[in-house]
């Protein structure tokens, strides 16, 4: 949870959260963190624009905690690379 | 206070541009849910709408009219036009000042909003267009109705979402009750293909790249619906003396909000407004043979109203029929609760359910006596037809099927 991605990542959600990035267990759902499906939105929004990317309904539904965010994200990020787009 | 008639209908959907068309293929279970045409689609997530097809505004309008009215009230016009028709009701002076006009309007016209900003945003212009102001306001579909029919009573457009239709028509149905007016002309209308709309619609993340499936296992979200329809309401003693066509009653209207949060729905106040209106019917739950459900069709939706409706309605939750016509006129958003209160009047006079079209397979979460994908014969007294908005705005009409007046 130390790279680039994830720092950025836990940027958004804490900015979205209004709370210290620190406080915020990746491992934990975002239930569990107090983040609704309006903030769920607006972290996706913040996403799209930070990375540049398009997420796609029922990829946005399957993430349930940060970490798997970070993960999914490291991991099309590196695909985009690869592909060299 | 007097029982409620309803003695005149009128309909512009994705089903159809008159009520003929739009009952054939209600209770045929035939989803209009098609490609969109409107917008270009092709930076969407999604490409699916319930527009109204072959639609040519200069088959009803003069060149001012069509200059003035934006989509949305051309089409709370022109379903007043049928409604009124229908109703076989003239505009007398007496009866000018002594007729409402209550028209539900979410969006307003986006269209004609949209189309200004781009000329200011885009095309770098300076001035807009002096009538984007009377088109686009939320209210031109009640204020053209009034001018089409000389009506001088009490008139105006309610907002509330999603349930705009439904609190229109049920403050207009207490306007009748209580005999502040003699005649009231209510529904809703809404036009929300834009480009903008569409986009921000995007955002929300509600709307399914496939078809709308409400109470489905794989239902994906909500198909958009742009239209409007009307309905004409006097008392029962005076539609009666004129010897007018009845189609049922309106008997209640049950209203409440969430307070808990701006999208997400709740189980109690949808419940709460569903109480509300049997109890403003005077009837007991075992009475409802039908509910037209809010069912958008989105996950969230359809599992608490299923829940709100198991909480109300006990034991007789296994035996009221349930459908969302959504699936085939789509989710017409401040026309929502008129377009779905035509086809619950319907439903009770013709002795038909129609169904959630494009069922595929049941969800346990919504274990619920439906009617799928046809229409289904039944004889019910009482119906429900629900509006539960964004912003936690509910509200929920009550109808009798004529039959009970012995029709």
């Amino acid at each position: 949870m130390d790279s680039e991605v994830a720092t950025k990542v836990l940027a958004i959600v804490a900015s979205v959260k209004r709370v210290d990035p620190a406080t915020i267990s990746p491992d934990a759902a975002f239930e569990e963190l107090g983040i609704d499906s309006l903030d769920r939105l607006n972290i996706l929004f913040e996403l799209e624009n930070t990375f540049n990317i398009d997420v796609p309904d029922d990829e946005a539904r399957a993430v349930v905690t940060v970490k798997d965010m970070i993960e999914r994200l490291e991991s099309y990020l590196q695909r985009r690379t690869a592909q060299g787009a | 206070m007097s029982r409620v008639a309803i003695t005149g209908l009128g309909v512009v959907c994705a089903l159809g541009k008159n009520v003929s068309e739009f009952r054939e293929r209600l209770f045929a279970g035939r989803s209009a849910i098609l490609p969109i045409t409107g917008v270009d689609t092709s930076s969407l997530r999604f490409r699916q709408g319930a527009e109204v097809q072959d639609f040519n505004p200069s088959e009803y309008f003069d060149n001012t009219q069509r200059e003035l009215l934006d989509r949305f009230a051309q089409f709370s016009v022109l379903a007043a036009r049928q409604a009124m028709a229908d109703a076989g009701i003239t505009i007398t002076p007496d009866l000018a000042p002594r007729t409402a006009v209550i028209v539900g309007a979410s969006m307003g016209g986006k269209s004609t909003e949209d189309g200004g900003y781009q000329e200011l945003y885009l095309h770098r212009r300076t001035r807009l267009h002096p009538l984007i102001i009377p088109r686009s306001m939320a209210n031109a579909g009640a204020s053209n109705i009034c001018m089409e029919f000389g009506i001088t009573g009490p008139a105006m457009a309610i907002s509330t979402a999603c349930s705009s239709a439904n609190h229109a028509m049920g403050l207009a149905f207490a306007m009748v009750r209580s005999g502040q007016v003699d005649v009231a002309i209510t529904g809703g209308s809404e036009a929300p293909f834009s480009y903008g709309m569409l986009k921000a619609w995007e955002a929300m993340r509600v709307v399914s790249p496939d078809t709308c499936r409400p109470f489905s296992s794989d239902r994906s979200g909500l198909i958009l619906g742009e239209g409007g329809a009307i309905l004409v309401l006097e008392p029962l003693e005076r539609a009666r003396e004129r010897g007018a066509n009845i189609y049922g009653e309106i008997i209640g209207f049950g209203m409440s909000s969430d307070a808990q949060h701006i999208t997400r729905p709740c189980l109690a106040g949808p419940a709460q407004a569903m109480k509300n209106a049997m109890a403003d019917a005077a009837i007991e739950p075992a009475a409802v043979g039908y509910i037209n459900a809010h069912g958008t069709g989105t996950e969230t939706n359809d599992r608490v109203e299923t829940q709100a409706i198991r909480a109300v309605f006990a034991r007789h939750a296994d035996r009221v029929l349930v459908s969302s016509t959504k699936s085939m006129h789509g989710h017409a958003l401040g026309a929502a609760g008129a377009i779905e209160g035509v086809a619950t009047v319907l439903a009770l006079r013709e002795r038909m359910i129609p169904p959630t079209a494009n069922f595929t397979s049941p969800d346990p979460e919504c274990n619920l006596n439906l009617v799928v994908n046809k229409g289904q014969p039944a004889e019910v007294e009482c119906a429900l037809s629900n509006s539960f908005a964004f912003g936690g705005l509910n509200a929920v009409l009550a109808f009798r099927a004529p039959a009970a007046l012995g029709l």
